[in-house]
């Protein structure tokens, strides 16, 4: 199987994440739903190494 | 990507990353607590919201006849609205052209007509941290300054995302290799945060960079659209009349239903003209809120000359602040922005010590 391209995930979460952002300035409901998911993408990575990390010492 | 264009790369990310890397360290330090502003400044007011009704308001003009009164010679410069009481904040001065030095700021309740309790007088804690994170306390210097760190910073992050192509298909996305070398380590995590907290990083430094550039973009926009709208006479500034503001603000509020009044420039302020009360509305949704409508009133029959929504530059530079504080969605997106904020201060440190730790050898040879 061809391997993606290493900045395709970078890319998606960077989209999802300007996408939050922005969508977060048209309102007060929905739209900070948006937001707080859309940083979200870039916080869950983070703590996805730390497991990771965690899990691959043991 | 061939070895010399990476070794270009290579330099433009160490050099860009360390010339702003002590002065965003700086920033995020100063930046993390004003993330949380509103509920600093929270801390220190009274907890129960302020009720009141509207039938025990005083008129605007009467209030603002109170605030004047107590300043004989003084003419209303700029008026201002507090969202969470009623009160005004009338700004005054020698004349309408006068220099913010010698400006005066008088808050007056609407129910008293006198200044309300319990304001705390000075600077605060919180104000100090945002000049420091502002201009570095040096005034229009540092906050030029800082706003080259962000270009700086930014350049920075698209050589981060260069660097980090080639590099990142062997370990693959997200993997931080143990057990090898705590440089290695540090390396992935330097560039696991610095991918995935790319889109934040670079709203953060660029609308910082707009917002150090307020006074250049206003100042263009009072000589452009602001001019044309109010087609500026060189004539007298006109004098303020007692009665005028209130009508002003009807006129104004019924010209451009739905929306309320966020601001007032009187005839000779900067925001207005030598014969007009500028009236500045908001909407109701964060985005509308910010994106300010100026409605030109006529100082001398209250009557409304024009509107016109604010052009591409200055709405960029008005979205540019809440884009850069994440003060617009709640406390959950706050929490996430502090979250960023600290992140980002390990990409810094991580960064710095991973030049600092760089094998002799290989930095001697750079060199060479």
């Amino acid at each position: 199987m061809k391997q993606a391209h290493p900045l395709v995930p970078v890319a998606i979460i960077a989209v999802v994440s300007l996408a939050g952002m922005i969508a977060g300035l048209a309102g007060d409901g929905w739209e900070d739903v948006a937001a707080a998911l859309g940083l979200t993408a870039s916080v869950a990575p983070i703590a996805w190494a730390l497991r990771r990390g965690r899990s691959l010492r043991r | 990507m061939k070895p010399a264009t990476l070794r270009a790369w290579s330099k433009v990310h160490t050099w860009s990353s360390l010339t702003c890397t002590l002065f965003l360290l700086i920033l995020t330090l100063t930046g993390l607590p004003l993330i949380f502003h509103d509920e600093i400044d929270g801390l220190s007011k009274s907890t129960r919201p302020e009720r009141w009704s509207a039938a025990d308001l005083l008129p605007v003009d009467r209030a603002m006849a109170a605030a004047l009164a107590r300043h004989p010679g003084s003419v209303p410069i700029y008026l201002s609205f507090d969202e969470d009481r009623p009160v005004i904040n009338l700004t005054t001065g020698p004349t309408g052209d006068a220099p913010e030095a010698a400006m005066q700021f008088n808050p007056i309740d609407l129910r008293t007509a006198a200044p309300p309790q319990g304001d705390a007088p000075g600077h605060g804690v919180m104000d100090t941290v945002l000049d420091l994170h502002k201009d570095l306390l040096l005034g229009k210097v540092g906050e030029y300054f800082l706003g080259a760190m962000g270009l700086c910073f930014a350049l920075a992050l698209v050589s981060g995302v260069v660097l980090y192509a080639p590099f990142a298909r062997k370990p693959g996305f997200a993997t931080v290799r143990r057990g090898k070398s705590n440089r290695l380590g540090w390396l992935d995590w330097h560039n696991v945060i610095g991918g995935v907290t790319l889109a934040w990083a670079m709203v953060v430094g660029l609308t910082g960079t707009i917002n150090t550039l307020a006074d250049p973009i206003t100042a263009w926009w009072r000589g452009d659209a602001l001019a044309r709208l109010a087609h500026d006479s060189t004539g007298p500034i006109v004098p303020y009349r007692p009665g005028i503001a209130a009508l002003a603000l009807r006129h104004a509020q019924a010209a451009v239903p739905g929306m309320t009044v966020q601001f007032v420039a009187f005839p000779g302020a900067a925001f207005s003209s030598h014969d007009h009360i500028a009236v500045y509305l908001k909407g109701a949704t964060p985005l509308t809120a910010k994106l300010l409508t100026p409605v030109m009133v006529d100082a001398r029959t209250g009557q409304v000359d024009g509107v016109a929504p604010m052009p591409w530059y200055m709405k960029g530079l008005l979205l540019a602040q809440p884009l850069h504080f994440g003060d617009y969605g709640g406390l959950a997106m706050k929490i996430l922005w502090a979250l960023l904020d600290v992140v980002s201060i390990v990409v810094l440190g991580s960064g710095l010590y991973l030049w600092l730790g760089k094998p002799r050898p290989a930095r001697k040879a750079r060199a060479a």
